[in-house]
């Protein structure tokens, strides 16, 4: 991540500018293949507890409030923040603090989304709040050489991740047994967290979390592969048939295949980001499925990763006008509900490069079988 | 113990209506009721969040988010509760499979959905009680939410289900009893585990593995190095654990929505995790012992740093001693100071010991008990 005078710097700067006299910016301890870890982020390291939050006033006097404050003592020894402060009760310290540094006036939440109405009605007792995610997001876009190599560790973790995924899917194993074994490898090869999605059966209906349901010959097994590396996510995305797969299923997936081939060669940094949907569904559609790249079958095509920012957004569709740029993180992946296979998996992760997309992940992207 | 919550919870989700029928969940719903009537409420609005603040929503329902999002039951006096979970409709046959009898909707906007639904069924009158609302729900929905019921009487009932929960009934111990059981065997089996290598995120990996097959839901391990200068207690890191070293591990499961949590020390000899006692098992004996029903939390809580003090070790008081567990990782009571909520036969408290001195460095040790009129059991 962004070095920490880079920052400490930047978000006074920022603030300053804004006529802001501080910024707050909260976590609940939550990490999201959806959002970005902003506290985490700017801190430098991710308090867990269910309310931290970060206080900086516009003469950059800085406290990090940490909970459960038994944690203060890891978080002292890892954060840049000098001030390092145990709370059990956030919504009273972040009050005390923001009076200690003098901040009033107007205050920049950074968290707004997530932050409770307890701990915002303390806030806005001290100051006028602002949203202030922007700070976080403008900084947090060009990735640091730290997050990049994140995301060349998490693409071997997540190769790894695949590898157990195709040894022990079997037909008898629950679901939540196989994911179990790919935490497992990735956890053993350095992940601080896993995001498996994973479902089984010879029509899926939806991508879920594993259920108990056990494994049959003929499924179809669907799985997202999400190790975390200090809150990096990185995603990987496959289809593996219990079995000898039908014809049809070998042919659908060729048009996923095709579908992701299109997308990525669309990649051009500048470029909206809702050129990699357009190029999917245009493939999808082409092959007489328009209905289903859409709501209610279909939502994202694909998302950035990041830890302050997962910029060009948490869902990319046709509708996505925020540019891709150098250094992003992103998952391209043709998910697909099919009336005659259901769900199949395929999906790949990349940096936006001059040249386009630059793949990270090492495993073949194919549809693969189990012999059985 | 509030500690690092995952991405996603993906063990073993099931409701195995052989441990906790329906009528175990009527039950729950009877006890909240009856506290209802005293507060002359009508509906009970009562929301959960993410992976650790669900639990008066299971007690309901049980019903948890397996993403960072929120879920809101509403309760009225008469008929079925209602539950909104953040997601879509194509989720809502499997959740079936897995929350009790209520009436399951999915909603894209929490508050516009969930007033309408209760506005069509005429349940938004009359005085209202609100159960984790301010504390839980994110702000641009409860700034709606407050809104919406501007016209009603709303009465903030945050104790309402956590009083409920307080004593656990035998089905809710037998169920922490069984998450307290895949602890105690994997502790009790470490020192036969085979690492991949001896570091933290190995040992871990091992540690979730055996929980997750053993039907754990969510896992959470931290770890704690006796000699390092500056201790502290905190998830896998990339450290290497040397032969010789002595390391604490803190493991919590949950099964069935229901946690139990301990800790042990262990010193790596001959590439083997062996149980590092050294004094502090006999002093966290003596303070489990205290746990008796009739005692205040801060009776407990002065009795056990009695125990403590003045002993060959010195206690690092930030983590601090016990509390409540059970569909929460850290619930009422606490073993502390200003705590007047008596202990009673049938609460399970989860008691740990943070404590060391120069020769032993920082040893931890925890169980989960259930509290009797006699010494505690250990559930670990």
């Amino acid at each position: 991540m962004g070095t920490t005078e880079h920052k400490h710097e930047k978000i006074v700067k920022m603030m300053n500018d804004k006529g802001m006299d501080g910024v707050v910016i909260i976590s609940r301890g939550n990490i999201s293949v959806l959002n970005p870890s902003y506290l985490h982020y700017f801190a430098g390291v991710r308090p867990f507890g269910r309310m931290s939050g970060a206080v900086v006033s516009k003469s950059g006097n800085a406290v990090l409030l940490v909970g459960p404050s038994w944690d203060a003592r890891r978080i002292a020894g890892k954060t840049w923040v000098a001030d390092v402060r145990g709370t059990d009760r956030f919504s009273v310290d972040v009050v005390k603090t923001m009076k200690d540094l003098g901040i009033s006036g107007t205050v920049g939440l950074i968290g707004q989304k997530e932050i409770t109405g307890e701990a915002y009605a303390a806030i806005a007792s001290v100051a006028a709040i602002q949203p202030a995610e922007a700070f976080i997001e403008e900084m947090a876009r060009e990735k640091s050489p730290q997050e990049m190599e994140q995301a060349k560790e998490a693409a071997k973790i997540a190769d790894i991740g695949f590898a157990a995924f195709l040894e022990f899917a079997r037909p008898g194993l629950r679901e939540y047994e196989l994911a179990a074994e790919m935490e497992y490898a990735m956890r053993a090869a350095g992940a601080d967290d896993i995001f498996i999605l994973l479902s089984s059966g010879r029509h899926n209906d939806e991508m879920h979390e594993p259920r108990d349901r056990r494994m049959a010959k003929g499924d179809k097994v669907i799985g997202e592969i999400t190790p975390v590396v200090d809150g990096l996510f990185f995603q990987l995305c496959r289809t593996v048939v219990i079995g000898k797969p039908e014809q049809i299923v070998l042919d659908k997936y060729s048009m996923l295949m095709k579908a992701l081939q299109d997308s990525v060669a669309a990649v051009k940094p500048g470029l909206p980001a809702g050129v990699i949907s357009k190029a999917m569904n245009k493939v999808i559609s082409d092959a007489g499925y328009g209905k289903f790249c859409y709501p209610p079958y279909m939502r994202a095509r694909g998302h950035g990763f990041g830890v302050g920012s997962i910029a060009p957004g948490g869902v990319i569709d046709d509708n996505t006008t925020i540019p891709l740029e150098l250094g992003q993180v992103v998952v391209i992946h043709p998910n697909q509900y099919l009336p005659e296979t259901g769900y199949l998996a395929c999906g790949e992760t990349y940096v936006v490069a001059e040249n386009g997309a630059e793949r990270l992940a090492k495993t073949e992207t194919k549809l693969y079988m189990k012999e059985v | 113990m509030e500690t690092i919550q995952g991405a996603l919870k993906n063990g073993r989700n099931v409701l195995d209506r052989i441990n906790m029928p329906q009528g175990e969940f009527d039950t729950h719903v009877s006890n909240i009721r009856k506290a209802m009537q005293k507060e002359k409420l009508n509906l009970v609005l009562i929301y959960g969040y993410a992976f650790d603040s669900y639990a008066d929503v299971a007690y309901v329902t049980n019903f948890i988010t397996r993403l960072p999002r929120g879920a809101l039951v509403a309760l009225p006096l008469d008929g079925q509760p209602m539950l909104f979970f953040d997601g879509s409709t194509r989720g809502i046959p499997s959740f079936r499979k897995t929350v009790s009898d209520a009436d399951v909707i999915a909603v894209s906007d929490m508050v516009k959905d969930c007033t309408r639904h209760l506005t069509e069924r005429n349940m938004l009158k009359g005085r209202i009680g609100v159960a984790g609302l301010r504390q839980l729900m994110p702000y641009g929905q409860f700034k709606a939410l407050e809104t919406v019921l501007s016209d009603c009487e709303v009465v903030e009932t945050n104790s309402i289900v956590p009083d409920c929960r307080l004593v656990k009934s035998i089905r809710e111990q037998d169920e922490i009893r069984r998450a307290g059981r895949i602890l105690r065997e994997i502790f009790d089996g470490i020192k036969e585990f085979d690492f991949p290598s001896m570091d933290e995120h190995s040992i871990q990996a091992v540690l979730y593995k055996e929980a997750r097959y053993s039907g754990a839901e969510d896992v959470r391990a931290l770890f704690g190095r006796a000699t390092d200068d500056h201790w502290y207690l905190g998830p896998a890191e990339k450290r290497t654990i040397k032969e010789g070293q002595t390391f604490s591990v803190y493991l919590s499961v949950e099964f069935e929505r229901y946690w139990a949590e301990a800790a042990r020390t262990f010193t790596i000899q001959d590439g083997l995790l062996i149980p590092a006692d050294q004094g502090i098992e006999e002093l966290f004996r003596r303070s489990a012992e205290v746990l008796k029903a009739g005692k205040t939390g801060s009776e407990a809580y002065s009795s056990i740093t009695q125990i403590l003090k003045g002993g060959a070790f010195e206690v690092l008081k930030e983590y601090g001693i016990g509390y409540g567990i059970g569909l929460s990782p850290e619930e009422q009571p606490r073993i502390a100071e200003r705590e007047i909520t008596p202990l009673a036969e049938g609460m399970a408290i989860a008691l740990h010991l943070v404590a060391g001195n120069k020769d032993t460095g920082v040893l931890m040790k925890g169980d989960t008990l259930l509290v009797t009129e006699a010494i505690p059991v250990v559930l670990t």
